[in-house]
């Protein structure tokens, strides 16, 4: 047998080489992929035009802090300065969750319980995320099945070795066991931190953060930025196809079209635009992938993300706003400047609001206190107008008014905001 | 014999064809493997080497900042009210320039001289307000030893807070220009900036570096975004400063990108009145 092998060994060989050659060419003519990924980056990296370095966790991130006591006083966390959040994102990354159960579902009392759960950090979302959101931001796996839509992440600071998510939707309270975790750099985070008292209450089936007492906010000075029509025009309007974009005025409105699918209609009076792209059903996102679909939107649109944050969901997922956010602090502005709102209907149009002014860089003013009353107030008030009943929800944020001159600076006040009839009202309005 | 020599020349033929095809499949796979952003920006630093730029190490690692306001100390400041406890110096004081001359020139140690310096700073009577700077090395040259005042743990780039020691060729200290930020204010909460890695690639995709260039280093800074009608303030926002070396002509450059949105920074700072805001 051996000497066989061995006077036959070239032919051996020859026929193990020739047998590896056509393996190789094989892989070769069944897997192109080698030199379309190749292409495709070249022209990923053509395209890209401003780099951000907001990262998709960074723009789905919770925006209000909460700290409960031992005694169970409660205090919304703020600060001109440290950005607790980001600091709990990155330390939450360092983290190891493991396994998820269900606490408590469609229970307001119980739900409530763990709003104002003693020694405890809250982070509040301004409206719901899925699962696999929160995974990609704090680079977790927690079981996306189990667990469907976050509004609240509890920190118990008891020494306790878990965490709780709560979903407003069906009063949902998950418990994670945190398997590697150190609780004592987040209390350590909280220690340079201001403080507004706040309390949670259920109003008509929704979690709402109440200010039971009046406090002061800063006036704030900010310097408005203006994004070029041409270049939003031209990565909005852009393909991989040669087609010839055609500009029509009307008016005051310009609607940039390509023949096929996209229209993109710009107000040049007060600067607001709204795209669409008509795709086909068979081109819609999914739900589920529709918060990195929007993200990933965002970033090739070209739009500063430094101060977006998300802010809301609607029409069963397919639609996102997101807007401008100040220490922590939403901003509302009438003619909707520093939001951006995508859509992706059920038939597969793609919808885009937008505008070309943001807040970009703060300036030094002379900072005056504003003293806001207690929400209390507020709400009584309302119930004097008799419109309580059409109210959804309240939060305290910024008023970003329009000037008649064409200022580039801005003041941003702080106000309550009430949620009626499905949009963001100064409560002053409603009083009128 | 004939035919065991032409089975030799198809094992080679064979062996040699697997190899060269072998090895630029695994390549290429490795390339498309990951189609991440790290891959894109090291296609780019590929491209940088194949156009002869040469750099050291670049960190990917994200950093953090803030827009800082400040005003340039001027008469009747901090610097000037501090500069009055000076001693063993002639120094005085005109347009938010602190200009100092020793008395007798310090000598510097050769192998040590930032010990002796150091040392000056922590004397409040050689030096005001020494605490606040930290020595910049990268400003610094053989007759200037410069000294950058500290914002939040980053040096301030611009010449608003700075001291320039003057030293002779007899390796000695003579004196010094000062200048210094005061009512400094943090404007907005901590956030995240670019790397390092990424403000270069950036810098390269715009055309801003030379072929046949070494980037000589590149440090993130504050440097003046806009001037203010606020108390005559400024803003000033991280900055990556990136400084090149052309290798023919030896021309120096140094380039500035804002490290928030990744933009190159303008020449001559924006002026903005901020009037408006500070009525009732």
């Amino acid at each position: 047998m051996m000497r066989k092998l061995k006077s036959n060994w070239q032919s051996i060989a020859l026929t193990i080489v020739v047998i590896i050659s056509l393996f190789i060419s094989w892989i070769f003519w069944t897997n192109p992929f080698p030199y379309e990924g190749a292409r495709h980056e070249n022209y990923n990296s053509n395209q890209s035009q401003q780099y951000t370095p907001q990262s998709m966790g960074d723009v789905y991130l919770p925006t209000k802090a909460i700290e409960t006591t031992k005694n169970g006083n409660q205090n919304q966390l703020h600060s001109p300065k440290a950005n607790l959040i980001l600091s709990v994102k990155k330390e939450l990354q360092h983290w190891k969750l493991g396994r998820t159960n269900i606490v408590k579902q469609n229970n307001s009392d119980v739900y409530l319980s763990y709003l104002r759960r003693r020694n405890s950090l809250m982070l509040t979302y301004p409206d719901e995320i899925p699962s696999a959101v929160f995974d990609e931001t704090f680079s977790q796996s927690i079981d996306t099945d189990r667990v469907n839509q976050i509004n609240h992440i509890v920190i118990p600071l008891n020494g306790q070795h878990e965490i709780y998510l709560l979903g407003d939707h069906h009063y949902s309270v998950y418990r994670v066991r945190v398997e590697k975790g150190n609780f004592g750099n987040i209390r350590r985070l909280l220690t340079s931190m201001e403080k507004i008292p706040v309390d949670h209450k259920i109003i008509n089936g929704v979690a709402v953060m109440m200010y039971p007492r009046s406090f002061e906010l800063p006036e704030l000075g900010y310097q408005v930025t203006a994004q070029n029509i041409d270049t939003l025009s031209a990565s909005l309007m852009s393909t991989n196809q040669h087609t010839t974009i055609t500009a029509n005025r009307n008016g005051n409105e310009t609607t940039y079209t390509d023949g096929t699918n996209r229209r993109l209609i710009f107000n040049r009076q007060n600067g607001t635009m709204k795209y669409e792209n008509y795709l086909s059903k068979d081109d819609r996102e999914s739900t589920s992938q529709i918060f990195p679909h929007f993200y990933n939107k965002l970033t090739a649109i070209g739009i500063p993300l430094d101060n977006l944050r998300y802010d809301e969901v609607s029409n069963h997922g397919r639609q996102l706003n997101y807007r401008a956010y100040v220490n922590s602090f939403p901003i509302f502005n009438s003619n909707g400047y520093g939001e951006v709102t995508l859509e992706s209907k059920n038939n597969g149009n793609e919808q885009y609001w937008m505008s070309l002014y943001s807040l970009q860089v703060p300036l030094p003013i002379n900072h005056q206190m504003v003293k806001l009353p207690s929400s209390t107030d507020v709400i009584n008030q309302l119930h004097a107008t008799n419109r309580m009943r059409d109210i959804k929800d309240l939060r305290v944020g910024y008023i970003w008014k329009n000037s008649s001159n064409s200022s580039h600076v801005v003041k941003l006040i702080p106000t309550y905001f009430i949620k009626y009839h499905g949009r963001w009202v100064e409560y002053t309005e409603l009083n009128k | 014999m004939n035919f065991k020599r032409i089975q030799w020349i198809f094992i080679l033929a064979f062996l040699l064809f697997d190899i060269f095809v072998g090895s630029s499949l695994i390549l290429e796979t490795r390339f498309t493997v990951s189609n991440g952003q790290p891959n894109r920006q090291s296609t780019v630093l590929k491209e940088m080497h194949n156009d002869s730029i040469s750099y050291g190490d670049l960190s990917n690692k994200q950093q953090t900042g803030y827009y800082v306001a400040g005003k340039r100390s001027t008469d009747g400041g901090v610097l000037e009210q501090e500069s009055g406890r000076l001693h063993n110096q002639n120094a005085h004081f005109s347009s938010g320039t602190l200009t100092s001359d020793f008395d007798k020139p310090i000598k510097l140690s050769k192998d040590n001289p930032l010990h002796r310096v150091n040392r000056l700073l922590k004397n409040k009577k050689m030096v005001a307000l020494g605490d606040n700077y930290r020595y910049n090395r990268e400003l610094s040259d053989k007759n200037n030893i410069v000294y950058t005042q500290m914002l939040e743990g980053k040096p301030l780039i611009s010449n608003d807070g700075q001291i320039r020691f003057h030293v002779n060729s007899d390796h000695e200290l003579t004196g010094y220009t000062q200048t210094y930020l005061q009512d400094v204010e943090i404007l907005r909460q901590r956030s995240n900036t670019i790397s390092q890695q990424r403000a270069v690639t950036w810098l390269y995709k715009h055309n801003q570096i030379p072929n046949n260039s070494r980037i000589r280093w590149a440090s993130l800074s504050y440097a003046k975004l806009l001037n203010t009608t606020t108390d005559d303030k400024a803003v000033y926002v991280p900055t990556w400063v990136v400084e090149i070396k052309t290798k023919n002509s030896g021309a120096i450059q140094q380039l500035e990108v804002n490290a928030f949105n990744s933009t190159v920074m303008k020449e001559t700072p924006d002026s903005v009145n901020t009037n408006s805001l500070n009525n009732k």
